[in-house]
């Protein structure tokens, strides 16, 4: 008799081993299964959606600034109204920087470090993946979550515009506005990823990690400030470049130049023009010093990858 | 035909040469990697793997060149290795998945696979629990699980045992011996319980300071190194030990009595021998048979 036609015979389920002869992918793209992996863990966290809506607003409450003005008529909002386009996304993209810092803390943390940590890497590079996969893989992660958490309310802001101002010429008058504003949301996700990736490396705690990385972000910003105020002779805009030689004033200093913002601290507020003027840093040493932190980043995390620890002596 | 291959290999820890001009082959099947500690055993396992760059010579794994086709090696391998590893933040199923994908599978193949290969380990009461959460048996069944994900042609297992109870020991001996034997896949366990190795390896490689010492298979290298006697006599006698050497026997081990003795060539008549040393010692005999050796007695001859 058959096992069909006598089923209280047939085997239910075969448990044993059996070996897989299905597809296996190209070495390709294996980077991008540890962005998606990596991501996923990360908008999970507790706190994500809390600093994403945190980084949003100052997007936000331009948009509630342009909404009013033009209900009461420009000039009408209070001083905001009377700012210009770039001047507006400057504002909002300035202001949203803590955020964006304390999301790189939240998801760049821990990439590399609990993979110390855990030992992980033993596994990732026991699997067909370089050691090139697997950073770029963990530096795509960190950058996607900063880039959106800069960029999607950037864009939301933009959108907003041109539905209100279209016909006012807001495309005409701004044409290259929207290639600077995804040029400036870009900056804080290379950079701020490229750091923390190799602050990361360098430890097994994501806790040591995030608080290694607030480290430098401060202590720099306090340094450099300090270094501000001691600089010889009366040249205000070298004193300015070096007040932005820290990871938080070099995207506050470069995002200024993407917008081409005006110099003023507080711009709008009428009658005080020249009040909260503030020399514009130099564009070429603020390049040089982001591309320095970036190399040093991607660098030392190069180095800092083994499956094996090798004790040389 | 073997499933890799070494040729005139030197790994160097920095000034330190830990394998020094190695040449060996590993036969299909199971095979045990044994050695004392410092061997050079897990060593040989990571410059295999590709993770130590050797100084000098050639190693394949299954007919790929290690130096220059390193990720595919990698997907045709399955690693299981000594330290506790995991990828953190994740749940059985989720980990296994992702290993199988970064293995190249496709995502519901990984997930469904990641299933069926857990349910195998004994993990399937326990798969959506975090892996942080694991004891140190389920932890050593997880890493045989993400290792089997995307179905290996080669696995290599390091220290398979450590740190499991005598149970847990016992069903991890099974697994490995089941997925060795019958199932397509070759895998090389590198231990120094030799007990392990016994239970399940077919094929043993003995390596000491970064050099093979014997290879073969374990039936015939029980029996390679001459023929073993146990003997027991009524009382001690160093007269009776004396007159075996003095007619080219080897004194193995001595337990008060009871000796096991090596003839480096099968004596015509062992009774014989026996008796006649008995009598010209004038030691009493109880009684004699051919020694059961293990695989221990064969490791210490080795080494020794």
């Amino acid at each position: 008799m058959s096992e069909q036609a006598n089923p209280t015979q047939a085997q239910i389920a075969d448990l044993s081993y059996r070996g897989y002869d299905g597809p296996l992918q190209s070495h390709a793209l294996r980077w991008w299964t540890i962005t998606r992996y990596s991501l996923r863990q990360a908008t999970r966290k507790k706190g994500y959606v809390g600093i994403l809506l945190m980084a949003a607003l100052p997007y936000l409450l331009q948009a509630f600034f342009l909404y009013i003005g033009s209900q009461v008529g420009v000039g009408q909002g209070g001083g905001q109204a009377s700012l210009s386009f770039p001047d507006r996304f400057n504002s909002a993209y300035s202001s949203s920087l803590l955020w964006l810092f304390l999301m790189t803390l939240m998801v760049g943390a821990g990439s590399i470090a609990a993979d110390n940590r855990a030992n992980a890497l033993q596994v990732y590079l026991a699997k067909p993946i370089t050691k090139l996969d697997y950073l770029v893989g963990k530096w795509m992660s960190i950058a996607i979550a900063v880039g959106a958490t800069s960029l999607l309310p950037a864009v939301a802001l933009f959108i907003f515009c041109w539905g209100m101002y279209a016909q006012e010429g807001f495309l005409r008058d701004n044409s290259t506005l929207f290639f600077r504003m995804v040029g400036a949301c870009l900056l804080p996700a290379v950079l701020h990823s490229s750091i923390m990736l190799g602050v990361s490396s360098t430890n097994k705690n994501p806790r040591v990690a995030g608080a290694a990385y607030a480290g430098i972000y401060f202590i720099l910003a306090a340094v450099v400030q300090v270094a501000g105020q001691i600089v010889p002779g009366d040249n205000q805009e070298l004193a300015s470049t070096v007040r932005h030689l820290s990871p938080g004033g070099l995207l506050e200093g470069l995002g200024k130049h993407i917008y081409q913002a005006s110099d003023n601290l507080f711009p709008g507020m009428r009658g005080m023009s020249g009040m909260f003027e503030q020399a514009k840093p130099e564009l070429w040493p603020m390049v040089a010093a982001a591309l320095v932190l970036i190399a040093l980043g991607l660098l030392v995390a190069r180095s800092r990858i083994h499956a094996v620890e090798v004790v040389k002596g | 035909m073997a499933v890799a291959s070494v040729s005139n290999l030197y790994v160097r820890y920095g000034r330190k040469t830990v394998i020094s001009d190695l040449t060996l082959d590993i036969p299909e099947g199971c095979c045990g990697l044994l050695g004392p500690n410092g061997a050079g055993k897990t060593t040989l396992l990571k410059s295999l793997l590709g993770f130590l760059k050797p100084s000098g010579g050639q190693s394949k794994v299954l007919n790929l060149d290690v130096a220059t086709q390193g990720p595919l090696i990698r997907q045709r391998l399955g690693v299981m290795p000594e330290i506790d590893c995991h990828i953190p933040g994740m749940n059985a199923v989720s980990f296994v998945a992702y290993a199988g994908e970064l293995a190249g599978m496709p995502g519901s193949q990984a997930l469904r696979r990641a299933h069926e290969v857990l349910e195998y380990c004994g993990l399937g009461e326990a798969r959506y629990r975090n892996v942080e959460t694991y004891s140190t048996g389920m932890k050593q069944r997880i890493k045989l699980a993400q290792a089997l994900v995307h179905g290996p042609k080669l696995l290599f297992l390091d220290e398979p045992t450590n740190g499991l109870d005598p149970s847990g020991r016992e069903e991890m001996l099974t697994l490995v011996r089941e997925v060795s034997h019958g199932k397509g896949l070759n895998v090389v366990v590198c231990s120094h319980l030799l007990p392990d190795i016994e239970r399940t390896c077919d094929s043993v490689i003995v390596l000491q300071g970064g050099q093979v010492k014997v290879q073969g298979d374990i039936g015939t290298l029980r029996n390679s190194l001459g023929s073993h006697v146990d003997v027991e006599l009524r009382e001690h006698s160093p007269g009776f030990l004396d007159t075996l050497k003095a007619r080219g026997a080897r004194v193995v081990s001595s337990q008060g009595p009871r000796y096991r003795v090596a003839f480096g060539e099968e004596p015509k008549s062992l009774a014989r021998e026996l008796f006649s040393a008995a009598e010209t010692s004038g030691a009493q005999l109880r009684g004699f048979r051919p020694a059961r050796r293990t695989l221990e007695d064969v490791f210490l001859e080795v080494l020794e």
